[in-house]
Order: C-alpha cells, then structure tokens, then sequence
C-alpha cells in the first residue's frame, strides 16, 4: 500500500503557480489520509508596499538554516492562514454589572466583605490565589465542622484530657480514641454516606434532557444547593428517568415540607420529590421545637 | 504621556461609556507554525518587519512578519531557548538557553558569530539601547547562585567562543544570592538595569557601581515578563500573582494594576493607543486537570489608564507565554505553550473603539 502511494505520488500533476493581477493562485495536488487524491488551491494577495531602504534589503535576505530550502513566499507548512477569530468588546460592563450584583456591591467597600485566603475586599470564592491556596487546610474543616454541628446538634464532641496530652507529644493515639471519633463525621466512607442521604432529596420521573442547571434553577429557592447528580446513561449521556440526588446543605426555615412533596414540572414531565426519611424527620423537630439557626 | 496621566485620573468612574459601532472585531491570524515545543518569548526587530521566536525547542526562528514567511533558523543550541533579542538595527540576535550559553547570530544568514559558555542556564539576554553591551542573567542551580552580567559586544565578537569565568569582555558581573531574576531589560540610557525577580521583587542596578538603587516589592509572585511603552517612560511586568502592573522607569513606582484571574506571562503596550494585552493562563502543569474553558487563554485588553479590561481574544489552546505589539501598533503576536505562534493585524472595529468619558 505505501509502496503504491509513493508510486502514485510521481503521477500527481505539477504543483502551477499562477498569477492573475494582484493575487496569486497556488495549485497543489495530493493524497489525504485516505489514498484519495485531493486537489488544494490556495488564494494569496500580493501587496505592494513602501517599506524603508533597511527593511527592503532585508526582505532580499537569503533564507536559511531549516528554511533553507524553502521556496520564496510562505511555505504552507509552517504559515498557516487561521481561521476567524473575534475579539469580544466587553461593553458596558459597568452597567452590565450593576444589574447583577447590585445587593453585592454595596457590601463592598465597606469592609463587610473580608477574603479569609488573602483578607482583601471580596468574597472567598471570587479570590484571585484561591487556587493557589486551595490546600489551606483551615478552610475546608472550618466548613465540614459547621455542617455536621447543624446536623448533628445532640452529638457532643468527646475530650479526652490523657489523648490530648498524648497528642501534643506526638505520640501514636488509635483512631478510636481521636477526638471526633464518636461523632458520625469525618473521612470514612460510611459516615459521609449517611451524611449525604440525610440532606438528599430525591426527584423522579425527570425528563431526559435535564441538565444539572435546570435543577439548580428549581431548587435554588429552597436553599443552598452543595451538591446535584444528575444520573446519567453511560451510553447515550442522556439523564436516566431514575433518581438524582440533590444535596442541599441548608434550607432555610420559612420552607414548608408540604410544598417540597408538591409536583413539580420540568419539560412538560411529572417530576416525583421525595426528602429522605431522616430528613423529614430533622425538619419535623425544627418546626415543632421552633429552633432558630 | 506621563504628564497628562495624572489628569486622566480624576475623571470619575461612572462617567464614562465605552463606545463601539460593532461588539465584536473579526481577525484573521497568521499561525507560525515552526516549533516543536512552547514558546518561551517573542520579540519584534524595531521596524516591525521582522519577528523572533524562541521555544523550549532548540531553533528560534525568525520570520518575515508581514507575510508570516519564515527567514530561518538559529541553528546550534542544545536545550531549551529562554530568551531572545536584536539589536536596534536588526544587525545581530542573541539567545539564551538552558544549554548553558548565550549565543549571539547574524540574522542576515543564520551564522553564529559567538557563543558564550556560562555556569547555568541562561534565563533572559538583551541588548542596550546603543546595541554595544549585552545583558545576560543566569539560573540559581546545582549550587551556582544566579548572575547578572554584562559584556562588551565588540569584545566578544573579537573573542569568538567564551568559557566562562575567561570572559574578558565582561564589563560587569553581579552575583544575585538572593531571589533569582527572571527576566531582566535595560534601564534608561543604558546607564542601569531592571531585572525581575523569582520572589516578586523588582530591581534597578547602577551599572557602573554594580549596586541597587532601587528595591520595589510590589509583586507577591515571579516576575514573568517586562516590556517598555515605546517612548521607554514607563514599562509592564507580568507576575504569577495574577496581575500586570505598570511602573514608572525613573522613580519605580506603580502607576496602574491590570488584575486578571490567572497567572501572567506576559504583558504589552500599544505603541499607538492607551491599551495593554495581558496575557497567561492556567499554568502549564495545571492545564491537563482543567478544560480549556476554565484556563482563560484569552489575549485580554485593557485600557491603559482606566485600568479596565475592554475586549478579548480566545484563539491559543494553551496558557500565552509571551506577547508583542507591533512598532506600528496596527498588529500583535502571541506565543503560547501550543507552540504556535499566532500574528493577528487588528481590524476597523478595534481602532473605532473608545472609551467615552
């Protein structure tokens, strides 16, 4: 097969060059990936222009090194006529912006708005180094303490005197006796299971083509959602008709449980809620105890 | 320009309006497509006719600008090319790399006319304003700390092939034990230097004592990039702290903050209009863990004074290591991590484009 290609290759007619006023028409022969010969025109424009004495003896420069061998003009493989590309105005952003974070910005600049990576006057998550500094490990267990504080009020962290001590000498302390070992969070897979179902909520019945916007859009309302899965078919990367856990960290108080199991419709199809067992439950005690957070 | 800056200043905010007949402009770039590997820098001859890039490849190249035609190659480097520069009258080119030599070529048939063998990869080089001294600096690696060193050019030529430590056209050879430079250009009149440390630090030497004058700390991150104004008043760095700032040359004071979101490589002035590319993106080794949507390749805009950003141009695949305007301001190159480089000659809509105030 390649023997024939390159046979083929000498058969090719001649690559013309022809110059029709100021363009400049490049006829190329060749064979693409697949043995079929295909036939490649290129279209320059030949300009004149008035350049300086010093740039026009350059221009006469012989060219060399790798280039050596190329023939005057471009050489196609290494300049490439790219494709369009636009450069976008951002225009108006001023106003643009206004309308979008208006509550926002008249926190800023009032020191009410304190960065906790880098103490700069903006929100956390809009932090320029949050990247950089997305290992910080004060953050993150400042946030999962506080979570698990709201879900599990009864829990009282267990402190041992002996194991602190031992701590601070670093000695070895077994993972029984560590401080949260009697609280149902931390890193193991099973407690943070049972964690994730306590704030689930579940909808059926979706239609096919929910995306994970469309879910974020309905629910917002409700309260902070941390996390959605959209189930998916693997094959057609469609969302399955089945469960899609929705995760919500906190919900605010004014939220009446009747309006969740209420139906809900998205794409003209019947959506099913369900909150998890425990949650309704956990709800329950909020609104009969009347327990402000 | 600088006197009337401060003027500028006091135009209040809200007033202005940015104005456009179009909200987009439409290019086409040229691609330059003549390295293996990164770019590294990139760099316009004073007339604008001709354009040098260097790669984490072997071969600079130099091209034809208006035509994107290629000139040649710079063949004779062994690693990495960190940095390149010509001189005033496109007469000679010196690179730096990580091969441990500069080397300085004849662009007018690729011939090396001599090389100099230093201790360490050489991080940036540039010739001074008169094109008669060579300013090169070197890496902090396996024990050797890094140096600024300046040599004669003549000398050199007269020398040929340089070991290190024998170099008699040193003129001056400044060790730096603390935070390594990395990236330095030559001060106003050639009578000092700027350099740009690895700690965030901006320095200007004495080049007859070898002494700081000046110390500004206004970088909390790696200076990636510096690059005059055309009139060589005022001048831009890139940090990887996610923002370009802009100094005064003589006093070394910040004038104005380009803030982005991601590191920066490299910055430009228009040499025509009060506008400054800010280019970068997600760092290299954190591309693979992130789509190109989120690593912000983007060429972006921003007005000189206003310190906003007004327009933007997505066309590398790669963070953009280095970008130069044109002397005439009518066009600008970019090279990026992909190993393209990419020349784009501004259309109508961005010369109507204004700021209204």
């Amino acid at each position: 097969m390649t023997n024939l290609r390159f046979l083929n290759i000498l058969d090719l007619p001649p690559t013309g060059i022809e110059i029709k006023g100021n363009t400049k028409i490049v006829t190329e022969f060749k064979y693409n990936d697949e043995g079929k010969k295909i036939k490649v025109v290129r279209h320059y424009r030949i300009e004149k222009r008035k350049v300086s004495k010093a740039v026009a003896e350059r221009k006469l420069w012989k060219k060399y090194g790798q280039a050596r061998n190329d023939p005057p003009g471009p050489n196609p493989s290494n300049t490439i006529g790219g494709e369009e590309i636009f450069m976008q105005f951002l225009t108006n952003k001023e106003e643009d912006n206004k309308a979008e974070e208006s509550g926002l910005a008249k926190l800023k600049g009032r020191g009410l708005v304190l960065c906790r990576i880098c103490k700069e006057d903006h929100w956390t998550t809009q932090c320029p180094y949050k990247d950089k500094f997305s290992d910080l490990a004060e953050l993150r267990p400042e946030v999962k303490t506080k979570k698990l504080d709201w879900l599990w009020m009864s829990a009282t962290p267990s402190h041992n005197s002996q194991v602190e001590e031992k701590i601070k000498a670093g000695k070895y302390v077994p993972p029984s006796m560590r401080d949260g070992a009697s609280r149902r969070g931390g890193e193991s897979m099973t407690s943070s299971r049972t964690r994730d179902e306590t704030a689930t909520i579940r909808v059926t019945n979706l239609s096919e083509d929910v995306q994970d916007s469309d879910l974020q859009e309905l629910f917002r309302p409700f309260g902070q959602i941390s996390r959605i899965y959209l189930a998916k078919d693997k094959v057609t990367a469609q969302s399955k008709v089945s469960l899609s856990p929705i995760e919500l960290t906190r919900f605010s108080l004014r939220w009446e449980t009747k309006e969740l199991n209420k139906e809900k419709d998205i794409s003209s199809l019947i959506v099913q809620l369900k909150v998890a067992d425990d949650l309704h439950h956990l709800l329950y005690n909020f609104f009969h105890k009347g327990i402000e957070s | 320009m600088l006197q009337w800056l401060p003027i500028l200043e006091k135009v209040q905010p809200h007033h202005r309006r940015q104005v456009t007949k179009q909200d987009t402009g439409t290019f086409k770039p040229i691609i330059l497509h003549g390295h293996e590997r990164a770019i590294t820098q990139i760099k316009y001859n004073t007339d604008g006719d001709l354009l040098l890039s260097c790669s984490k490849d072997p071969t600079p190249n130099i091209w034809y600008s208006i035509t994107g035609e290629r000139l040649g190659t710079f063949d004779g480097h062994n690693g990495a090319v960190w940095s390149i520069d010509i001189n005033w009258d496109s007469t000679k080119v010196v690179t730096g790399a990580a091969d441990n030599t500069a080397r300085l070529w004849d662009p007018s048939n690729g011939k090396m006319l001599s090389a100099i063998e230093t201790k360490t990869a050489v991080r940036s080089c540039s010739f001074s304003y008169s094109g008669k001294m060579v300013l090169y600096t070197t890496d902090k690696s396996l024990g050797k700390t890094c140096e600024i060193n300046i040599i004669d050019l003549n000398q050199q030529l007269q020398n040929g092939h340089v070991v290190s430590g024998a170099a008699q056209s040193t003129i001056l050879n400044i060790p730096v034990p603390t935070s390594k430079v990395s990236s330095a250009i030559w001060g106003p009149l050639d009578q000092s230097i700027i350099t740009g440390h690895e700690n965030g630090d901006i320095i200007q030497w004495d080049i007859r004592t070898g002494k700081k004058m000046l110390l500004v700390q206004e970088h909390k991150d790696v200076i990636n990039d510096l690059q005059y104004s055309k009139d060589e008043l005022m001048f831009i760095t890139a940090s990887k702290d996610h923002t370009a700032k802009l100094f005064d040359v003589s006093t070394m004071k910040p004038l104005k903050v380009y803030k982005t979101e991601r590191p920066v490589n490299s910055g430009a002035i228009s040499p025509i209009a009060d506008h400054v590319i800010v280019a970068g993106g997600q760092e290299a080794m954190d591309v693979t863990t992130t789509s190109a949507r989120q690593g912000k390749f983007d060429a972006r805009f921003f007005h000189l004074i206003f310190e906003e950003e007004f327009g933007r141009i997505k066309d590398h695949f790669g963070p953009i290591n280095s970008v130069a305007f044109h002397p005439d301001g009518k066009s600008y190159s970019s090279g990026g991590e992909d190993g393209y480089v990419r020349t784009h000659t501004f259309d109508p809509a961005y010369f109507e484009f204004d700021f209204e105030y």
